[in-house]
């Protein structure tokens, strides 16, 4: 891992106390996540468009975490292991078998970003009870999904290494982002492609308001969990990886635009023909936001989304 | 006939109290997976054998799981437990009645988790915990194994019987997405072959190997499943996603 100057401007006085501060920066990344990570459908046309990612795209439209990190450091690397359709909990490539992939790579990243959840409440039939959340995942089944990933990178990333994961947006807004979008969104492209039934075939606000809170209640379950390995309090990261959480609190506490999951993702957001993926307006806010609060990066999340 | 129901049952309850009474401390190496075959005697103790079967056509392979949680519904049939192969941290989310392998029958979810059901013995796995389970599947059971990302690997003499026995399992309709048609894949036969490769309820199929498909040539799709060392790349729109499926077609 190079060592990185940071030139902090300080005052006469200051100088003898600041000085020069030193961070390492890492030379590598990779990351665990889904669709959006894939930049898929940003520029309008169906599948991925990794140049278009908010995390390892290479496009100047959308200023990614990884180009970021090549301006600081021209030598950087990526290695990602996001993929469409993935979820932190179900099926074959959640975030465990991502993280599995990660700690397989031949040369281990320093810094990992992790962005999943949305697919595992859109992925979810919608419930005929009258808890709208009773086929979501349970909190219990989301913290093990997280565990079992993060249990591995704290074993196998090199010691100092920076795991940042990120809250997840509310999918629930889609509603009203994709009625604002357009008419073909809710009456043709939703219902025929099947985009995340539990929340746009959803026409009560009280129950999308129920998913909305379950969102909530996973990001800050993540918080938590992150906190605890962070800090070793649980034992399984002796080795000293840095993990942290963009999550501040929700919407509904005044935490609006604190992090990823308290933006509210309006109709230019999110691109036109499946009315679901970040169009590359939403890839770049994303960008912004997620280096805002990386240890490494720089910014105001707020100023990110306005 | 007495005795040979008694070995039966022998072999049941050592079976599942193999499986499931072991809760495992995290120490012990991932890569537990044993893999062995099935006697004669053991298929009488089969949930759901395949007509007519021989005792080499099944597989048993134990295998450490992980219950990931579950979530108690006031629907009933709408709870469900999500349990995870460490190995490969392939999830399933399980619903009472559903079976995992020919031989366990998910009895019952409740908040101390999942209770397995195998012969005449019953145990609760509970939530978090890491238990070793001996799992019997059949060979059409695993038509197609996941290796990874969106690429299966394909056991194409088990497509080929599959398709004569059960035929592909599935109608389908045309629809147009994003200006381009597409089959939409509907009312899937568990044993069929489209549901043994993994195919769902809704997925949208756009081409095979770079050439659109119409609703007439699923069969040809089958057909490239069944060829032994052919590679067949499916454009499908699944779950809000649109993703390129690899299926690589070789010897079991």
């Amino acid at each position: 891992m190079r060592t990185y100057q940071v030139h902090i401007p300080c005052g006469v006085a200051g100088l003898l106390l600041c000085g020069v501060a030193l961070a390492a920066l890492p030379t590598k990344q990779s990351n665990a996540g889904d669709s959006m990570s894939q930049g898929s459908g940003a520029n309008g046309w169906p599948g991925d468009h990794v140049e278009l990612s908010w995390v390892q795209g290479t496009s100047s439209n959308v200023y990614s975490v990884y180009m970021r990190y090549r301006e600081l450091e021209p030598s950087f690397t990526q290695q990602p292991e996001s993929i469409s359709g993935a979820e932190m909990v179900g099926g074959g490539n959640n975030f465990a078998a991502q993280a599995a992939r990660i700690c397989a790579q031949e040369e281990k990243p320093q810094h990992v970003s992790v962005l999943l959840g949305a697919n595992d409440v859109c992925n979810r039939p919608r419930s005929s009870s009258p808890d709208a959340t009773e086929t979501l995942y349970s909190l219990d089944t989301w913290r093990n999904a997280l565990r079992a990933g993060l249990d591995q990178l704290a074993a196998c990333l090199p010691a100092g290494s920076k795991v940042h994961v990120l809250s997840f947006p509310r999918v629930d807004f889609l509603y009203n982002a994709g009625r604002a979008k357009g008419f073909w969104c809710s009456t043709i492209v939703w219902p025929t492609a099947g985009i995340c039934r539990i929340v746009t075939a959803e026409t009560q606000a009280s129950r999308r308001a129920q998913i909305g809170a379950r969102i909530n209640e996973y990001n800050e379950a993540t918080r938590a969990e992150v906190s605890l390995y962070d800090s070793n309090a649980n034992g399984q990261n002796p080795r000293g990886v840095h993990f942290l959480s963009d999550w501040q609190g929700s919407i509904e506490e005044g935490h609006s635009n604190s992090s990823v999951g308290t933006y509210v993702f309006r109709a230019a957001d999110i691109n036109g023909t499946d009315c679901f993926h970040p169009s590359v307006l939403g890839q770049r806010r994303l960008a912004c936001a997620t280096w805002a609060t990386n240890p490494d990066g720089a910014g105001v999340v707020s100023e990110c989304f306005q | 006939m007495k005795t040979f129901a008694m070995m039966a049952i022998g072999i049941s309850a050592a079976t599942l109290a193999a499986c499931s009474t072991d809760v495992l401390p995290r120490e012990r190496g991932a890569d537990d997976e044993l893999s062995t075959g099935v006697s004669e005697s053991e298929l009488l103790t089969l949930l759901t054998p395949e007509p007519g079967a021989a005792a080499a056509e099944y597989e048993a392979s134990t295998s450490r799981y992980r219950l990931f949680g579950v979530q108690i519904s006031q629907v009933p049939g709408e709870s469900f437990a999500t349990l995870a192969e460490t190995s490969t941290w392939a999830t399933r989310n399980l619903r009472v009645g559903e079976l995992l392998g020919r031989n366990l029958r998910v009895t019952a979810i409740t908040s101390e988790g999942l209770e397995l059901t195998g012969g005449v013995s019953a145990r609760v796995l509970p939530v978090g915990q890491d238990v070793l389970l001996r799992i019997i599947r059949h060979r059409f059971d695993q038509a197609a194994v996941h290796r990874g990302r969106h690429h299966w690997k394909v056991d194409g003499g088990a497509v080929a019987q599959l398709r004569s026995r059960y035929g592909l399992g599935v109608q389908t309709e045309q629809v147009t997405l994003f200006l381009e048609p597409a089959i939409r894949l509907i009312h899937l036969q568990a044993e069929g072959v489209f549901s043994r490769l993994g195919f769902r309820e809704g997925d949208l199929l756009f081409s095979m190997n770079g050439k659109s498909l119409t609703p007439d040539e699923l069969g040809a799709v089958a057909d490239r499943m069944a060829e032994q060392g052919s590679t067949v790349r499916l454009r499908v729109f699944r779950e809000g996603g649109l993703h390129e499926f690899t299926f690589s077609v070789e010897a079991p």
